[in-house]
Parts: C-alpha cells; sequence; structure tokens
C-alpha cells in the first residue's frame, strides 16, 4: 500500500551513537583534548588576527552565547601573552612645570614600585635631612643673625628718630592707627592752648620741626618693606643653601642608580629644584623670623604653624610616585578581561577628595583603567556590556584609533563641569582588543558605524554545529572528558558520552550534526554528575545523563502539561480520531527560553463560490504573521495553477486555526491548509487521528519546516494520553527526516505499529494517507481518473467557475 | 595645704592694658592665674592722654605704618578710634573672664600711663603686663613704657609678650636673697599642681658657695610636694640665662629683682631676649 510505504521505519526516527564505537570505559582513559573542535573557521580567524600586527587588527568573535567565545579567546590570548614581554610599569608625577598636567614615566617592567620607594624613602629623609639643616646651629645663628641685623637695623633707625625728636622737643606717639609727631615739653604733649600762647614765629618753627619729624619717620616707615624684603631674600638665599646641601646628597643617590633613564633623571632635578626653590615650607614651626614679620605687619599669628605642617605635608606628597601599572609580578604580556566595561573602567578616571567642603585632586588620584592594565598585551571585552555602558565604546575606539589613553572625566568630556582639573599625559597604547558578542550586534556595528569596520578587521565567526562524523563523535568524547576533568566531575562511562552527544544532536535538530554550544554541554554533564551522586553512582551511566535531561525538561515544561491538560479536557479540541471534511490537526510549535515543544492546533477550511480568494483569517484580524500569509498565498498559487488553468478559479476560501489567541508565523502549516481546502471542495473527509506538517511550494511540493521533533512529540503525546490507537500518526516533509532525534518512547509506540510517522514528499502523497483516497495523476489533456481526489476537486471547481458565470449573466439581464 | 593658703600674698591681680597684642597676651595669662589663685582680677585700660591731646592740635598729621603716607588727624575721627579700642578691649576682658568664677572688673583710664599703673598696683599683689604694650615702635624687645614701671613698681610685676602662654615647667631662679625666697614662694605657687615641677637654678656668687644656697632652697621647699630640679649656672650673666632657658624649653620663669647676683640692667636685658613669661619679684 502506498500509504506503508511513505511511514518511516523506527531506524530512522533516531540516529544513535554506538557506545562500543567510541572506544573506551570511562572519560578517565581519555586524553585531554587541547584543541578546539567544530571551529576550525573561527580559530583560524582567531589565529591571524592574534598573529598580525599591525593597526585595526583586532578581533570580533561573534556567535551564540555559551559557544565558548569568551574562554577560545582567552586561552589564544593568554597563548599568545606568554611569547610575549612583560610591557613597562607606567607611573604618574609631579610636573613642576604645569601641575594640571602630570608627567607620564615609563620604567621596565617592576621598577615602578621599586622608584616609587625609593621616592618615599627620599621624601622621607628629606623631613629628616632638612630638619636637621633647620635646626642645625649653623643655620640657626645665620639666619638669627640676618634678623637681628634686621631688627638692629630698624630699631637704630627708630632709636635715632625718637633721639632727634626729642631734642628737637617734639614727641613720636601712636595712634590706633598709626604714628603722630607732636610738639612736646618735657616729654608732655603741648595742649592747644600752650600752643595758642606761643608767638607766630615760634608756632613756625615748631610746625617746621614737627614736618622734618614727620618726614624722617615717613621716609623710615617707607623703607621698612624694602629692609623686608632684602631680609626676606636673604632668608631665603640661605634656605635654599641649606636645602641644596641638605637634599642634594640624597638625590645624587637615586641619580646614580637611575642614571640609564633620562626622564628620572630629569625629574629628580625637578624636584631638587622645587624643594630648594620651597624651603621654607619645611622650616621648623616656631621660627622668629615669621613671628617677626607677623608682629611687624600687625597680624595675628594663631594657626599659622597648623597651616605650614599642612603646607609640608602637601609638599612632601608631590614629590612622591602614583604607579598606574605595576608589572612587578608579571611574567609575560597582560590579558584583561574588563567584566564591567563602563567609560572610566576602561580609560581610568581622576578621584577627587573632598577637603573644607571642595573637591580636590592631584596627580596621586589618577586611576588607571582596563586600557592601561592591559596595555602591551590583550584586552577582552563584552560587546554588548561594552555598548549598554554610557560612552564606553566611544572611549574605546579613541584610545585605539589614536594608540593613546586620555584619562579626562565624563562631565569635562561633555562639557557638564569646566573646573580646572588634571590632563595627564597620555599613554601610548599598544593593546590587541578581542571583542565578543553574538552576530547580530557585529553586522549592526559593521553597517552603521564606519569606525568599527577599521578597527575590528578580524571576524571570528563561531558556528553553533558540526558535522556528527565519527571522527567528530571521538573527538567529541574526548572533549567532554576534559571538560569533566577540569570541573573535577566524576567519569563518564561510554554509554552516558553516547547519551551526550545524541542529546547534542537533538539539541541542533538533526541528526547529522552536533552542538557546539559547549555551556550547555557543561550544564548537561554537572546536572548528570548531580544525579549520580544522588543515586549513588560512582561513574555516570547514561541513565544518570537521561535523568538530567528528565529533569531539565519537566524543570522548564509547566506551559506544555497546562496546554496539554486544557486539550485532554476539551477545553482545546482536538480530535485524534474520526474523519471531518475540512477540519486538519496542524502542529506548532513554541519555544520557551532554551525549552521548545509542540501542540497540535486544529485548521478548518471552508469553500463557496467566490473570485479565487483565499481568505486567512489569522491575517485578517492581523494574528499572522508576514511568512504565514507567504504561505496562504503560495497555496492559492497552487490551486489556481492545478485547478484553474484554463478557467476562473471561482472559489472563496477561509482559513483559521481554531482556539489561536496568539500570533501565528512561520509557514510550517500551508500544507496543512492546503489538505483542510482540498478536503473541503473534494468533500472528502480527512481522518483526525493524524497531524500535518511542512510547507509547500506552488508545485505541491512539501517542504522543510523547524522542530520537527517537538512537533511529532507533541502530538503523540495527546495521542498517548488518550489511549493510542494504532491509526494515530503524523506526517512530515521527506527532508525532515534527517532532522529526526525522537523520544525513546515514540520510538516504542512506532516500533509497535501503535504510532506512525510518514514522510510526504508532494500534496498528492499527503492527501491520500490523509483521506485514504488516491490523490490521482492527470491525463494528457489535464483531466483527473474519476473517484480520486484530485477529480473531486476539479469538479467541484469546474461547477463553482460554471455557477458564478451563470450567476453574471443573469445579475447583467437584471442590469 | 590649699592653693588659697598657698598663694594668700596674692589677692588681687591687676592687668593694665592697651590695645596691642602683648596686652591680650598678658590678659589671658592674668585670667588663668586669678583662676588658679582664686585672686580677684582687675583690668585697667589705659589711654595714654597725649593721645587724646593730639587731635585737639592745630598742626597733627597721622602717618600709616603700612602706607607710610601722611594726612591730616581728625579730632573726632582719632576719639572714635580711641572708643573702638576700649569697646574691643572691654568685649575681650568679658569673653576672657566670663566663666573664671572671680570678681572681675574692668576700668577705662585716661592719663599718663606710668603713673596710673604705679598707682593701681598699690592696690594689687600682683602686676601682669605686655612686654611691648604703650610702645611707639614695636621692636621684639622691652617697650620704654614697661621699662619704666619696672624700674618703680614694688610688687611682682609679670611681663608677656604677644603670643606668649603662662606654661610648665617653671623655673625660677635663686641666689639665696630676700628677693629670691620670695621668688621661690611664687615660683611653687605657679608650678603647684599635682606631679608639676619646678626648676630650681641657683646662682652662686662669691659670699657664697652653690651647695649652700640650694640645701637652703630645699629647706625652704620641703614639704611643698613638688618635684624639684636644681641646677647650678656659676656665672650670672643674663646672656647665660636667656640661653638656658631658650635650650631647655621652660614655660615661666620667676626671677628676683634687686638681688645681688644679677644686675638690674642684666634683668632688662634678659627680659629683652626672653619669649618665655617672666615673673619679676622684688
Amino acid at each position: 500500500m502506498a500509504n506503508d510505504s511513505k511511514q518511516l521505519e523506527p531506524t530512522k526516527l533516531y540516529q544513535h551513537t554506538d557506545p562500543q564505537s567510541l572506544g573506551f570505559e570511562t572519560t578517565d582513559d581519555l586524553e585531554d583534548l587541547a584543541e578546539v573542535i567544530g571551529q576550525e573557521r573561527a580559530v583560524e580567524a582567531m589565529q591571524f588576527g592574534i598573529g598580525i600586527e599591525d593597526d585595526g587588527f583586532n578581533i570580533f568573535a561573534m556567535g551564540s552565547s555559551g559557544i565558548g567565545k569568551e574562554s577560545l579567546m582567552r586561552g589564544f590570548f593568554e597563548e599568545k601573552a606568554e611569547e610575549k614581554a612583560v610591557p613597562p610599569d607606567r607611573c604618574y608625577v609631579k610636573n613642576f612645570e604645569d601641575e594640571n598636567k602630570p608627567r607620564l614615566l615609563e620604567l621596565p617592567a617592576g621598577m615602578g614600585v621599586e622608584f616609587r620607594d625609593d621616592m618615599d624613602d627620599l621624601v622621607e629623609q628629606f623631613d629628616t635631612a632638612l630638619s636637621a639643616a633647620f635646626e642645625s646651629e649653623e643655620y640657626q645663628s645665620r639666619r638669627q643673625s640676618i634678623m637681628e641685623r634686621f631688627r638692629e637695623r630698624q630699631q637704630n633707625a627708630f632709636q635715632e628718630l625718637q633721639q632727634r625728636a626729642q631734642q628737637e622737643n617734639v614727641r613720636l606717639i601712636r595712634t590706633p592707627a598709626g604714628l603722630a609727631v607732636a610738639p612736646s615739653r618735657d616729654g608732655e604733649v603741648l595742649s592747644p592752648e600752650e600752643i595758642q600762647r606761643l608767638s607766630e614765629e615760634e608756632q613756625e618753627r615748631l610746625q617746621e620741626k614737627v614736618s622734618q619729624v614727620q618726614d624722617e619717620l615717613q621716609e623710615i616707615l617707607r623703607q621698612v618693606p624694602s629692609w623686608q624684603r632684602q631680609m626676606r631674600e636673604e632668608l631665603d638665599d640661605l634656605n635654599r643653601e641649606m636645602a641644596n646641601l641638605a637634599v642634594g646628597g640624597l638625590i645624587d643617590e637615586l641619580r646614580e642608580k637611575y642614571e640609564d633613564y633620562p626622564d628620572i633623571i630629569e625629574h629628580l632635578d625637578a624636584v631638587q629644584e622645587d624643594v630648594v626653590e620651597n624651603a621654607e615650607d619645611f622650616l621648623p614651626q616656631d621660627q622668629n623670623a615669621q613671628q617677626l614679620m607677623h608682629a611687624l605687619q600687625g597680624e595675628d599669628e594663631g594657626g599659622g604653624g597648623g597651616r605650614q605642617a599642612l603646607r609640608q605635608q602637601a609638599r612632601m606628597r608631590q614629590y612622591k610616585v602614583n604607579v598606574i601599572v605595576d608589572h612587578s609580578e608579571s611574567e609575560h604580556a597582560p590579558v584583561i578581561y574588563e567584566d564591567n566595561p563602563t567609560y572610566q573602567n576602561l580609560i581610568g578616571r581622576i578621584e577627587h577628595r573632598a577637603r573644607m567642603g571642595a573637591l580636590m585632586t592631584d596627580f596621586h588620584l589618577i586611576k588607571p583603567g582596563a586600557l592601561h592594565r592591559a596595555n602591551g598585551g590583550y584586552l577582552l571585552l563584552d560587546a554588548r556590556k561594552v555598548l549598554m555602558e554610557p560612552y564606553a565604546y566611544e572611549a574605546l575606539k579613541r584610545a585605539m584609533s589614536s594608540d593613546k589613553i586620555r584619562i579626562e572625566s565624563l562631565g569635562r568630556q561633555l562639557s557638564l563641569i569646566s573646573t580646572v582639573s588634571l590632563e595627564p599625559e597620555p599613554v601610548p597604547l599598544n593593546v590587541k582588543v578581542g571583542l565578543f558578542g553574538n552576530r547580530m550586534l557585529y553586522y549592526l556595528l559593521w553597517q552603521l558605524d564606519p569606525e568599527f569596520q577599521e578597527l575590528f578587521k578580524v571576524e571570528a565567526d563561531f558556528a553553533e554545529q558540526m558535522d556528527r562524523s565519527e571522527e567528530n563523535q571521538q573527538l567529541y568524547a574526548r572533549m567532554i572528558g576534559t571538560m569533566v576533568h577540569e570541573a573535577g566531575l566524576q567519569p563518564l562511562d561510554r554509554g552516558a558520552v553516547a547519551r551526550v552527544i545524541e542529546h547534542t544532536a537533538r539539541m541542533v535538530g538533526d541528526t547529522e550534526k552536533l552542538s557546539t554550544k559547549k555551556e550547555h554541554v557543561d550544564d548537561l554533564l554537572r546536572e548528570a554528575n548531580y544525579w549520580a551522586q544522588e543515586n549513588g553512582n560512582t561513574v555516570v551511566t547514561a541513565d544518570d545523563v537521561q535523568q538530567a535531561i528528565d529533569a531539565q525538561v519537566y524543570r522548564a515544561d509547566r506551559l506544555r502539561e497546562r496546554m496539554q491538560e486544557a486539550i485532554l479536557r476539551e477545553t482545546i479540541l482536538i480530535d485524534t480520531e474520526g474523519e471531518k471534511v475540512g477540519q486538519i490537526n496542524g502542529l506548532s510549535v513554541i519555544p520557551l527560553g532554551n525549552f521548545m515543544f509542540g501542540r497540535p492546533t486544529r485548521i478548518t477550511a471552508r469553500t463557496r463560490m467566490g473570485k479565487g480568494k483565499v481568505v486567512d483569517i489569522e491575517r485578517e484580524v492581523e494574528l499572522g504573521g508576514p511568512i504565514h500569509s507567504k504561505g496562504v498565498l503560495i497555496m492559492a498559487g497552487f490551486l489556481g495553477a492545478r485547478y484553474a488553468e484554463e478557467k476562473p478559479l471561482s472559489l472563496s476560501a477561509s482559513l483559521v486555526f481554531e482556539q489561536s489567541y496568539g500570533q501565528v508565523e512561520g509557514d510550517s502549516a500551508s500544507s496543512a491548509e492546503l489538505y483542510g481546502l482540498l478536503s473541503s471542495l473534494a468533500n472528502l473527509p480527512i481522518k483526525q487521528s493524524l497531524a500535518v506538517t511542512g510547507s509547500v511550494n506552488q508545485r505541491g511540493g512539501v517542504q522543510a519546516i523547524g522542530g520537527v521533533n517537538q512537533k511529532i512529540e507533541g502530538f503523540f503525546d495527546i495521542c498517548k494520553e488518550r489511549g493510542l490507537t494504532g491509526d494515530q500518526g503524523v506526517l512530515i516533509p521527506v527532508s525532515n527526516v534527517k532532522n529526526l532525534m525522537l523520544r525513546q518512547d515514540v520510538i516504542d509506540a512506532v516500533e509497535a505499529g501503535e504510532f506512525h510517522i510518514y514522510a510526504v514528499e508532494t500534496v498528492d502523497e499527503g492527501i491520500e494517507i490523509l483521506t485514504g483516497v488516491p490523490a490521482g495523476e492527470p491525463d494528457e489533456e489535464g483531466n483527473y481518473p474519476e473517484g480520486t481526489v484530485n477529480y473531486r476537486v476539479q469538479q467541484r471547481l469546474v461547477e463553482l467557475a460554471e455557477k458564478r458565470s451563470k450567476f453574471g449573466e443573469e445579475e447583467e439581464e437584471k442590469a | 595645704m590649699s592653693e588659697r593658703q598657698q598663694s594668700e600674698e596674692i589677692e588681687r591681680i591687676l592687668v593694665a592694658l592697651d590695645a596691642s597684642s602683648h596686652s591680650l597676651s598678658a590678659l589671658q595669662a592674668a585670667a588663668e592665674l586669678a583662676t588658679r589663685l582664686r585672686a580677684e582680677l582687675q583690668a585697667l585700660f589705659i589711654e595714654d592722654v597725649d593721645v587724646r591731646r593730639l587731635g585737639a592740635l592745630p598742626f597733627a598729621e597721622e602717618v600709616g605704618v603700612f602706607s607710610a603716607t601722611c594726612h591730616p588727624l581728625d579730632a573726632r575721627e582719632l576719639a572714635r578710634q580711641l572708643e573702638a579700642q576700649a569697646r574691643q578691649m572691654r568685649r575681650r576682658f568679658r569673653r576672657t573672664t566670663e566663666w573664671i568664677g572671680v570678681q572681675c572688673t574692668f576700668h577705662r583710664v585716661r592719663g599718663r600711663v606710668v603713673p596710673r599703673i604705679l598707682e593701681a598696683a598699690s592696690e594689687a599683689d600682683m602686676v601682669i603686663l605686655g612686654k611691648e604694650a604703650w610702645s611707639t615702635f614695636e621692636t621684639g624687645q622691652l617697650g620704654p613704657t614697661i621699662r619704666q614701671v619696672l624700674s618703680e613698681i614694688p610688687i611682682p610685676t609679670m611681663i608677656l609678650q604677644a603670643g606668649a602662654r603662662l606654661e610648665r615647667p617653671v623655673l625660677v631662679i635663686y641666689d639665696g636673697s630676700q628677693a629670691a625666697h620670695r621668688a621661690l614662694s611664687a615660683a611653687s605657687t605657679l608650678a603647684r599642681r599635682d606631679d608639676d615641677r619646678l626648676m630650681v637654678l641657683i646662682l652662686a656668687g662669691e659670699s657664697e658657695p652653690a651647695s649652700r644656697l640650694r640645701a637652703r632652697a630645699e629647706t625652704w621647699l620641703e614639704g611643698r610636694g613638688l618635684q624639684v630640679q636644681y641646677q647650678t649656672l656659676s656665672e650670672s650673666r643674663a646672656s647665660h640665662l636667656a640661653a638656658l632657658v631658650a635650650q631647655q624649653d621652660f614655660g615661666t620663669v620667676v626671677l628676683p629683682r634687686r638681688c645681688s647676683t644679677i644686675r638690674d640692667e642684666a634683668v632688662l636685658d634678659f627680659l629683652d631676649k626672653i619669649d618665655v613669661p617672666v615673673l619679676l619679684v622684688r
């Protein structure tokens, strides 16, 4: 019988992996697999990308998540990094010429910290050496001498003036705002009356004396600032001389040590010059000169000592070194993965410290980013994360394009803040960047961002599946063994390995392929290991793997169960017995996260006279997607071409997915819809014990669809619950046979003849199985043998065309 | 023995003030001493009569210390400035003595400074003065007005320069004279506090050897609960005294006057050089 010839043998329903063929007992017998399997293209791209040193040849690894892009790229980077030299350490120091632009120093690996420690020691010694110098008797007495000289000079000037004033019978008097000169007698200021009593001549003489002393007083007071300046200069010279002597020797030691590094020598020179120039900040706090200054200037000197201590501390801090990249512990070039690639985490940041309500910063608060740490090596980033962080992608590109890391706060960059901040000297950048993400991201970036094309010239495309050849199965087994070893799991016996391999084929829905999504395999191995332990097995068996798979399904299939329940309770109407005209069981698949299940859907078709239009109700109410609509239109094309080539297609048909309340998309139900339509036109009932999947083309060929395993299992589960009758089954396209990796219970039912899988190539083959009536081949004139499905369809369409023609004439007459 | 009993000779402290920063230090020390000795505190703000007179002179002019410029002296402006100074000192006095818990009075007088101080001192047991108060020019040395007061005043007088505070330990110079015994008494009063130290510097002259002087001082200080240390200085030159004080970082120095070993000029010279508070005892 024709039907039997289309029925698939149980052997076609599942492609087993023979455990015996694997050639080992447990995974412990297997040698670890160093290479990556199934990713030849990506591996070659990666090797090329890492090998080429030219600008812009950075790598974008693309593929599904869980496929191992990051780990593979990291592995390659780490391998290559071991061959590369350790990059230099980098430090920031104060730029004494422009303190807003800290200087960058590059030192051989490990020397950054050494230099920092040396500078710390030096600064510590500064304190001691300068204190010793400034507290020495030599310094104190020279200083005292300068101050005494100044004091004496001023004192002498005032005393001489006072003596002269006394001789002239005038007195110098302090007023609240200054000094005044008044005529006196016996040390007492004359009263106005006494002055009045003097002759005019005497008064004039007196006034002249007062004026003369006043002029001299003014002259002295004018000279005081210049004396003070002179004294300050002398003290400064002394301080400089002492400071130079105190720190010169200390700095010379470092000069000798770092003589091969001109930048450091230059910095040491600048430090020495700064210490000497600012020696006053290192003076002991109770210096008389300051007191004298304060006294002369009439200032209250309270708190001056505290201020000076702060100044001294601040100055000491300026001579220290901020090591931003330290490679003292590194053995090779760095490989950095930045998990949180924010703008600041990528290019570094300048932190601030709140002091007295103001935000302060200096070069010590420059913090490195991932680019600094990866400089000279490799940087690994998740493209999606980079794009999600504001301005991070732009900053990354800017650094890569300019080959420089320029630390700039976002606030400044966006011109939100214009206060004075630091502009650290940019760091020269030499890094190979590896981005990883999904394909859509890569193609979008490539299409929309011209810079991306220039910066990421190497695409490493990761395949989601690999061929299921004998050789690859062996390699896959070794990969499983390696994963088991690395994760410290119990070994798997060969049966378990075979079951895992079979399951990965099911995951990709292809008997001839294996999944390369290592993450899923890893999850399955860990879960199987768990169940093996629960079951008291020291070796993971196929049963443990199966238990893990069943548990995964169980955890995810609550919705499937609810839908199945709705069908069994006849809330959703699905017939699995009997025959109906214009009604058929279609099959759809519902993806839920990582889980996918099939469910039957009743499709009905009604036909009547009309203008050749097939109404897709799903589309009319905007519940049908474009691909679904396309399927319906193809089907209409098939109808017109086959049955109404010479006559008008005087048909109006409506198609609907019964009890479907959501979006319908895809063309996998187009063959079912066509069968329903043919049944309606031919007035032949369709067996409700069968369900159908497959798309059709305009020539009536049945084409492959996705999710075939889940669809078959979805219908099988309903039939099984209701009780298998032996008539039930599913029609699938022939081209989907290679995708069959069905559940064992389905295979068992087929073996027992309780369930059937039919593989059809054409609509005619399908309709024969569904109706039990031959489809019929056309003769030379295009007529079909009587009693066949096609004959009945053709006759019906002729009938409708004639009726329509007649109906048209009557209408014309009426008009 | 209570503090009051210890200091029964000092019942009233006089602090004479002008508007200088030296006087502010004197006021601070006076308040502190008054509290410690439970003595009455009298502040005397003395306005030099000659300053007030200046305003009335027909051709009086004022020269700015900082600007060195000259401008006519306006009598009303000068009066306002003097008033402001007095008000400010009164406020300072009130703030300083607000919580000290002894009787405090503030008087403002106008006149000749030295007679006013001497007059007020006749009713006090101790006088406290700023080192350069009422000076025309501040040079870091003892001002002429204070110099004159010191030459005439008969009671213990403390001199403080701007910024100085009463600190410990106390150093007392002892040469066996009557004044030296009074200095010992005053020093022990200043130093007396739990585990406070007193340093006695024996100035040995020709008439009496250092050992005997020390024995006498020890006898005198016995039982007063002080940690006493002794040091001997053979030469009694003031320059040595100043160097010793500078080296050893003393807080307050008590010095007898009119004693056999230190001449009066040397005392004044010492006061010129030293920047810690000095109590002179006759």
